[in-house]
């Protein structure tokens, strides 16, 4: 027992550990590359009065933004700030980068969790239509359609929703996430959603119907459903309750992977669609250098994705049933006969 | 006695890239109520196809080519899966090679066994049923003589041992109280002392259930004991047929004289074990003739040429060898006197 506590303690630092060196480096990556990339800073602050600025007025003006030191002062700089929970204030918006993305992350959560549940739910549903008409026509019409959905980049297809449904026939909207002035308007808001929606989910759904597609196909050619069908079972009861029932856990810990995945579907969409999510924000904050909030945003979300790989590894190990059945390799073969 | 189970010129086919395999091949026999059929023959040789399809659990790129599976006076061979549903289970059922496989990783066996129940009583998804079904499955488990059955329905198929195992599939197979069980090499993965258990297991719920049973197997010497009457399968054909009496002591066909010099008590006190010579030959394109007469050194000319018909040698005893026809040469088995050894062996 001691043995096994100890065994998960030591587990479960490893995997801290992990993700501790993941995010330095990544903050590490994101500090650098950003300070490198060309584009003035100065120019989120300021506004267009940096064209008019006199040279001294420009170093006065780094010199407050804290711009004119060496890079990896100011790394050290951010970083002692940032444990400090600390991570300064947004060039653009003037206020502290937190209160910013605070104001947005709820945005993003509810495209990104919508979508997600709906992902998680229907692939199964569309996994288990094309393994019951296996190789007949709906199984090939939803593979090619499948396929060619996944394929379509997703700025591209938001462009097309957004033409066919805002512009031509005029029936959604195509931008923001509420009406002006409707922020809590419950209705106008499902209605901004479904564009987005439709193009996460579509763009994503066929990866992991197809996972769904291919473990199940393995698992009705296995030996326990000739014996399911020999006692009498109807073909559905052992695709649901038996195969579906060994695909779910492998298929449960792929979703976990998946969230980032997904995630970064929502922020291309955002993108397009000018909702106010994490998405938008990190585009503009890569594009104008406003060096606070791109370190904020893309932490954050280095935080979800490294998170999510963590607890599906995770998932995974603990359901393997091998290592199962290595675990529980005394207790085997006690009772012969 | 009536016949529970007749199949008629039955030709089953696999159609692969390569061609058509002719798996079964106009095979016919019938089973009586109450007793025990082996089925006997090397691998591949189509004996689990034959089972199988009479089930038909057989996969997609099978047919059936022709004749008819008659099951207690009724055609089924048109039979859709769905009206194949209500008969598997309570008029036959089966029990497989390899009870590791067969049964489901990630379901405990008291649950697995409890599905055939429910399902077989009509009980499926009902209220209050659990309580009869859970009395019913250790019914069973005590049925096929599993110790500590309240304590072992809980456990997962990894847990148990393949004896075990095999029991449980057994149990599972008998939730319906089938009038014909199919037992397709239920021994063969297990070691030998189980086989033994198992297959007297088998007999004993056979004769308290009167079932039917076809119990498939690629030896000779395990099914000794238990076969009322044996059938001999080669190259997707039934080469003999007859009481076990009559083929372990007066066996006609020279296959089955190889099959039984093939077995360990016959080569007692030499180097070697006899092994018949030769491969058999693919089924995608059975040669002309008898299919064994190239491995077969009593191959008379026209094997080469002709199938033989099944000749009679007693109402229960054929054979299809033209060494029956009256024309041939009389050859003496080589295995002769040596029979009786063999049986009481096992």
């Amino acid at each position: 027992m001691m043995h096994r506590r100890a065994e998960l303690l030591i587990y479960c630092i490893k995997k801290i550990l992990s993700f501790v060196i993941s995010i330095v480096f990544l903050s590490l990556v994101v500090f650098y590359i950003s300070r490198w990339a060309p584009g003035d800073p100065l120019v989120s602050y300021y506004g267009d009065r940096v064209e008019k600025m006199s040279p001294e007025e420009r170093e006065w003006a780094e010199e407050r933004l804290g711009l004119n030191d060496p890079v990896y002062v100011q790394y050290i700089r951010w970083a002692q700030n940032a444990l400090h929970g600390s991570f300064g204030i947004s060039y653009k918006y003037k206020t502290d980068v937190t209160e910013v993305i605070g104001g947005r992350i709820g945005n993003t959560l509810l495209l990104g969790g919508i979508g997600f549940l709906l992902i998680f739910l229907l692939a199964p549903v569309v996994g288990i239509l094309c393994v019951w008409y296996e190789n007949k026509l709906p199984d090939k019409m939803i593979s090619r359609v499948g396929t060619i959905s996944s394929c379509i980049p997703e700025f591209w297809f938001s462009l097309v929703l957004i033409l066919v449904f805002s512009v031509i026939f005029k029936i959604l909207p195509g931008s923001g996430a509420y009406d002006i002035g409707k922020s809590n308007d419950v209705l106008s808001r499902i209605r901004h959603l479904i564009l987005p929606l439709a193009v996460v989910v579509i763009s994503h759904i066929w990866y992991y119907a197809y996972m769904v597609r291919n473990k199940l196909l393995e698992e009705v050619r296995a030996d326990y459903v000739l014996l399911a069908k020999a006692k009498g079972l109807s073909r559905s009861r052992i695709l649901l309750g038996h195969c579906l029932r060994n695909v779910m856990p492998s298929y449960i810990s792929i979703m976990a992977i998946s969230i980032p995945h997904i995630l970064g579907g929502t922020y291309i969409v955002e993108t397009v669609f000018s909702y106010p999510g994490i998405g938008t924000l990190a585009y503009e904050s890569a594009r104008y250098k406003d060096y606070n909030l791109l370190m904020l945003v893309c932490i954050l979300s280095g935080v979800v994705v490294i998170f999510c790989n963590i607890i599906g590894q995770a998932i995974n190990e603990r359901i393997d049933p091998r290592i199962k059945a290595e675990k529980t390799g005394e207790a085997l073969e006690v009772e012969v006969l | 006695m009536k016949d529970l189970l007749e199949v008629r010129n039955l030709s089953i086919s696999f159609d692969t890239r390569r061609g058509e395999i002719q798996a079964v091949r106009d095979v016919s026999f019938n089973l009586h109520s109450g007793e025990i059929l082996a089925l006997v023959g090397e691998s591949g040789c189509g004996k689990s196809v034959l089972c199988k399809s009479i089930m038909k659990l057989l996969h997609g790129n099978s047919r059936i080519k022709s004749g008819n599976i008659i099951v207690d006076g009724e055609d089924i061979t048109g039979y859709c899966e769905r009206d194949m549903q209500k008969l598997r289970g309570n008029v036959f059922s089966m029990i497989f090679q390899d009870p590791m496989t067969v049964l489901n990783p990630t379901i405990t066996v008291g649950k697995q066994i409890g599905e055939a129940v429910s399902i077989q009583t009509g009980l499926y998804g009902k209220r209050r049923a659990s309580v009869k079904v859970h009395e019913r499955v250790i019914e069973l488990m005590k049925q096929v003589k599993i110790d500590h059955p309240e304590e072992r329905y809980f456990s997962y198929p990894h847990e148990l041992s393949g004896g075990m195992r095999q029991r449980i599939v057994m149990a599972i197979a008998l939730a319906g109280n089938p009038k014909i069980l199919l037992a397709d090499e239920p021994t063969t993965a297990l070691d030998v002392t189980i086989q033994s258990q198992i297959l007297e297991l088998l007999k004993e719920i056979q004769k308290n259930n009167k079932m039917s049973v076809i119990l498939v197997s690629h030896d000779l010497g395990a099914v000794a004991s238990v076969a009322d009457r044996v059938a001999v399968m080669y190259a997707g054909k039934i080469v003999e047929i007859g009481t076990a009496e009559e083929v372990y002591y007066d066996p006609r066909h020279p296959y089955t004289w190889g099959l039984l010099r093939s077995l360990p008590a016959f080569s007692k006190g030499r180097d070697e074990l006899y092994t018949i010579p030769g491969m058999p030959p693919t089924l995608i394109n059975p040669p002309m003739g008898d299919a064994f007469a190239c491995r077969n050194e009593y191959a008379l000319e026209i094997d080469y040429k002709e199938m033989p018909p099944m000749f009679r040698i007693t109402d229960t005893h054929y054979a299809a060898t033209w060494l029956l026809h009256e024309q041939a040469p009389k050859i003496v088995s080589p295995v002769g006197g040596m029979v009786s050894d063999v049986r009481n062996s096992y």
